[in-house]
């Protein structure tokens, strides 16, 4: 069965309509600066390792994982779906190399938005470097959390946090990244479960 | 369960719908009520749309049937036929299991605003108005035809059950969608 590709610049646009000091001119221009769209099949990567960041993306839908490669295993350190902003952090600030992996689980739409374009917009429009203050004092705050959550010894608290803050992940994402993401066997994961 | 129990246990809830749109959903900005958390699934407008279109026809049914019948029953036990409790366990809040809904009773896309939430608040009125004057009625009674099959009747007690529980659901929903309009965190890293 067809289904119609949802409209990625109107999700986005319903999305900042509710933040209440976003005048319609603010969203309407930034909206204008997502030019172009990226489809990705499941498996696809968004960014690997080793490549520059230059792109900020929003999810129309999908599933992706960020994680950290490492000899032995893929540490999952994130995911992203519909409504989520994403791009490889460290590196779109830095400019440098990425350490992360952005890859598709699901057949993914994006839309991305050049990191040029966006570095300009935010340092033009007041109401929009607030909006965007605010969202990594989320993001921030979110990691702090993250951070208790990996200093946790027992799994069970781990995963207790993780359904007390984000109990949608466990509807969206495959158990087995899951546990990756809580530092804790599948097996373990699916016994607390 | 006894009648006069039933009928007491449903206007509460009813009461309880209204008032948890009405303080919970009433007060948000249009944009937080239209928001759909992922493209597939519904606003928190779509979700009470949803529900309407149930209201317009079930309670214009209950209606009919409750007016149908002399009001002369005393307090009796209320059962379920295997249709009804069938419908029931479908729509029941604590059965997690997805739906497909009927094309006419889906409201994804259509432009909706706070009339929308208005029309709600006014069917549970008209709902709990319906509870009331339902004391002297045979609750066992076969006299609602079910929405998708007209040829189907449910028993006016299992009706009501299912009507209700199918707005806890779908209000549940509702808030769940809101809420995701003003917490989910945009910018993943």
């Amino acid at each position: 069965m067809a289904t119609e590709s949802p409209d990625g610049v109107a999700m986005l646009a319903a999305l900042l309509r509710l933040v209440p000091y976003l005048r319609e001119t603010d969203v309407q221009e930034f909206l204008a600066l997502w030019k172009r769209r990226v489809t990705l099949r499941r498996g696809d990567f968004l960014v690997q390792a080793g490549q520059v960041e230059h792109n900020l993306y929003f999810v129309t839908s999908g599933l992706l994982r960020i994680y950290y490669p490492t000899q032995a295993e893929e540490i999952c350190v994130g995911f992203g779906y519909a409504n989520n902003m994403l791009c490889s952090f460290p590196s779109f600030v830095a400019n440098q190399p990425s350490d992360y992996c952005l890859q598709a689980l699901k057949k993914c739409d994006l839309l991305a938005l050049s990191r040029a374009d966006f570095t300009e917009f935010v340092e033009r429009n007041a109401p929009f470097a607030r909006f965007w203050r605010q969202e990594l004092e989320r993001v921030l705050v979110g990691r702090i959390e993250r951070e208790i959550d990996l200093l946790l010894p027992e799994p069970e608290r781990r995963l207790a946090r993780l359904l007390a803050r984000s109990p949608h992940i466990f509807q969206l994402v495959p158990k087995k990244y899951i546990a990756s993401y809580l530092r804790m066997t599948p097996e373990t994961l699916s016994r607390l479960r | 369960m006894l009648s006069t129990v039933l009928l007491r246990q449903l206007t509460d809830q009813v009461q309880e719908l209204h008032t948890t749109a009405e303080s919970q959903l009433q007060p948000l900005p249009l944009p937080v009520l239209n928001f759909k958390p992922t493209p597939g699934s519904w606003s928190a407008l779509e979700c009470l749309e949803h529900l309407n279109r149930y209201s317009r026809f079930y309670n214009a049914e209950l209606t009919t049937a409750l007016h149908a019948q002399p009001q002369t029953a005393t307090p009796h036990e209320v059962g379920f036929s295997w249709l009804g409790r069938k419908s029931y366990d479908t729509v029941r809040p604590d059965n997690g299991k997805k739906h497909r809904t009927i094309t006419h009773m889906n409201p994804a896309g259509s432009q909706l605003g706070t009339e929308a939430l208005h029309e709600f608040l006014q069917h549970q009125k008209c709902l709990l108005e319906m509870l009331a004057a339902a004391q002297g009625t045979n609750l066992n009674r076969k006299a609602v035809r079910i929405e998708f099959f007209k040829l189907l009747k449910l028993r006016v007690g299992e009706a009501l059950q299912f009507v209700v529980a199918h707005e806890q659901r779908h209000l549940q929903q509702a808030l769940r969608a809101a809420h995701q309009a003003t917490t989910a965190p945009i910018l993943v890293v």
